[in-house]
């Protein structure tokens, strides 16, 4: 429970973005290419790179190694095979569509008129050739069938196998509610195990059906016996319920007599179902692996009492062991991380502050390991302004015939500001260094003032820069 | 009865009068103190010869291996003590205790100049009660 909730809290607006964009992304694809064989392809290939990971987790060095190979290899093989049905969607499509629209209501297949037309033609013995395509698209294996586009009925169905009708010997293509083409030249299938009463309707279909996914029905001129041809395979259908049921199979409808499928569920179990593969991903990129890293990072102190300072402490800065993923770790910058103490209401004096966890401000997703050191002492005092003699710093050496008698500095004192209790300690301000080399009689030089240690700066106004007068003499004899 | 009341009266004013007259002399003679004990030269120089400073200057050589400070009191009152209080660079590095006896005195101390003796000096000269009479201040150099 606490990981969850560290897991929620440690969730950058980013992280949110990437979760919901690439499951948008998922969810649109599987819309784009729902009822189609890739989506299936594709599943098997999410079921592989998981099988990929697990090898790889377990250290089956060899089949992690293989089943790489295999997706890299899935993956162009897609491309290549589904080549039709990916510029078919994308062809079909405007952006809008492909982006945001939901393809509409799948066409019915008119299961029952087309059963009512194959019985009909079956009573009457009349030959008759149906194809009904599945996802792969045919253009590549006939192409030489008479457009028709018309809706399909019982009445259609029968006139166009209707014997001395010019296209009763071909095969009616019928797709969705249409009937797509009529007089079919389908290939034959070379098979030599097909019992010798079936016809070339029957090899047609079975021609058919060895090289796509498509159902094809066929009524024998000769017997009026119903056969179905699916996936190089030819099964004799009893009755119009047997045949109802297959077609409402194939097409992926509801037979007759039972509710229809609501598309609004599938879809949110479909975007419910990308939502968590997604999660699954990212969770296994970004939090699978935990890296450590240390940064030292200077302490802030935060709400000083007004004319507080800082005089000393034991420690300007904390060395931080942080976790969090490689790539969050990689992307950390020591300016994103805080340690800040708050100093409200601490007089003036030593203090001894616990530094605890809630003082750090860590970036999302970043976890706080260890803290050196966990307690920092701290000396508090007011700041105060304090009036100092200036003396001058001479350095030499000093030449053996002079003598400086006397100096008189301009003006003799000025002010500094800092905390009182080392104000206290401080009784001069000196010069900047000034060189006796050079110096042969009385003169005056301009010189800068050396801020004691423990004073912040010189009182705003006070002089920063003095005049020095001085004046020299030999040595008495 | 009534003369001698008179004379009483008489005599009590002239007591009164005598009285005050000598509480006034007292205070006449305690506001007449003698003068207090004065500083009329501190001088920090290279030496001291014959109770006088030689060579007095504000910047020494270290390699003179001495500084003095030679102090002069007048009037001193009574038998007492005086400090010369000597600071390297704000730090306390000597206190020489020096008596003074009336009616005037002169005295002095010295610091030896070490390596690392090369800086900024101070010698405070202070009196027994820690006040500090004169300040003088002077720099030693390599």
């Amino acid at each position: 429970m606490k990981t969850i909730a560290f897991f929620l809290a440690s969730l950058r607006w980013q992280d949110l973005v990437d979760l919901l964009l690439n499951s948008y992304i998922l969810f649109r694809l599987y819309v784009l290419f729902r009822g189609t064989v890739m989506v299936r392809v594709l599943t098997g290939l999410a079921l592989l790179w998981i099988a990929q990971l697990l090898s790889g987790r377990l250290g089956l060095i060899l089949t992690s190694w293989v089943i790489q190979g295999i997706i890299a290899a899935g993956a162009l093989i897609i491309i290549i095979v589904f080549r039709n049905e990916i510029r078919s969607v994308f062809q079909a499509r405007s952006l809008r569509s492909i982006l945001w629209g939901f393809p509409r209501h799948s066409v019915q297949t008119p299961i029952e008129a087309i059963t009512a037309a194959v019985y009909e033609l079956a009573r009457r013995r009349i030959g008759a050739l149906m194809v009904i395509p599945g996802e792969k698209d045919l253009g590549d294996i006939f192409q030489n069938g008479i457009p028709v586009d018309a809706r399909i009925s019982r009445e259609m169905l029968v006139s166009i196998f209707w014997p001395d009708n010019p296209v009763h010997d071909g095969a009616a293509v019928l797709n969705g509610d249409r009937i797509a083409q009529v007089g079919a030249i389908l290939p034959l299938s070379r098979r030599e195990d097909l019992p010798s009463h079936y016809g070339t309707r029957h090899r047609a279909a079975a021609g058919l059906t060895e090289q796509s996914d498509s159902l094809v029905i066929v009524v024998s001129e000769e017997t009026g016996r119903v056969v179905a041809a699916r996936s190089g395979r030819l099964v004799p259908i009893e009755d119009n319920l047997s045949l109802a049921r297959m077609l409402a199979e194939h097409t992926g409808q509801s037979a007759p007599g039972e509710p229809p499928r609501d598309e609004r569920i599938d879809y949110a179990v479909a975007g419910l179902i990308c939502l968590i593969l997604v999660v699954g991903v990212w969770f296994s990129f970004s939090r699978g692996e935990e890296t450590l890293t240390s940064l030292e990072i200077p302490i802030e102190y935060l709400k000083r009492s007004a004319g507080m300072e800082i005089v000393e402490t034991s420690a300007g800065a904390v060395r931080l062991d942080l976790s969090g993923s490689g790539p969050l770790i990689r992307a950390l910058r020591p300016e994103q991380v805080k340690v800040q103490v708050v100093l409200e209401k601490m007089g003036a004096g030593a203090h001894s502050i616990v530094l605890t966890p809630d003082m750090v401000r860590l970036p999302p997703g970043i976890g706080l390991k260890k803290m050196t050191p966990t307690t920092v002492e701290i000396t508090l005092d007011m700041v105060g302004e304090k009036s100092l003699p200036i003396q001058v710093d001479w350095v030499g050496p000093l030449p053996k015939d002079l003598r400086i008698v006397s100096v008189e500095v301009d003006p003799p004192r000025t002010r500094v500001v800092g905390s009182r209790s080392d104000l206290s300690a401080i009784a001069t301000i000196y010069t900047e260094k000034v060189s006796t080399t050079g110096i042969e009689s009385s003169g005056s030089l301009a010189i800068g003032l050396v801020l004691p240690e423990g004073t912040t700066g010189i009182a705003p106004g006070a002089a920063d820069r003095v005049t020095v007068h001085y004046e020299v003499a030999p040595p008495t004899p | 009865m009534r003369m001698r009341i008179i004379a009483y009266f008489i005599l009590a004013v002239i007591g009164t009068t005598a009285l005050v007259a000598s509480t006034g002399a007292e205070s006449a003679d305690a506001t007449v103190d003698p003068a207090p004990l004065t500083l009329v030269q501190a001088i920090v120089c290279e030496q001291v010869e014959n109770l006088a400073p030689k060579n007095p200057a504000v910047v020494f050589p270290l390699d003179l291996g001495e500084v003095a400070c030679f102090t002069a009191f007048d009037p001193v009152p009574e038998e007492t003590l005086i400090y010369h209080q000597w600071y390297f660079r704000d730090e306390p590095s000597a206190r020489v205790r020096l008596r003074l006896r009336p009616p005037r005195w002169s005295s002095f101390s010295r610091i030896q100049l070490r390596p690392g003796d090369a800086g900024p000096w101070r010698v405070e000269i202070t009196d027994v009660d820690g006040k500090i009479m004169a300040l003088r201040r002077f720099s030693v150099v390599e």
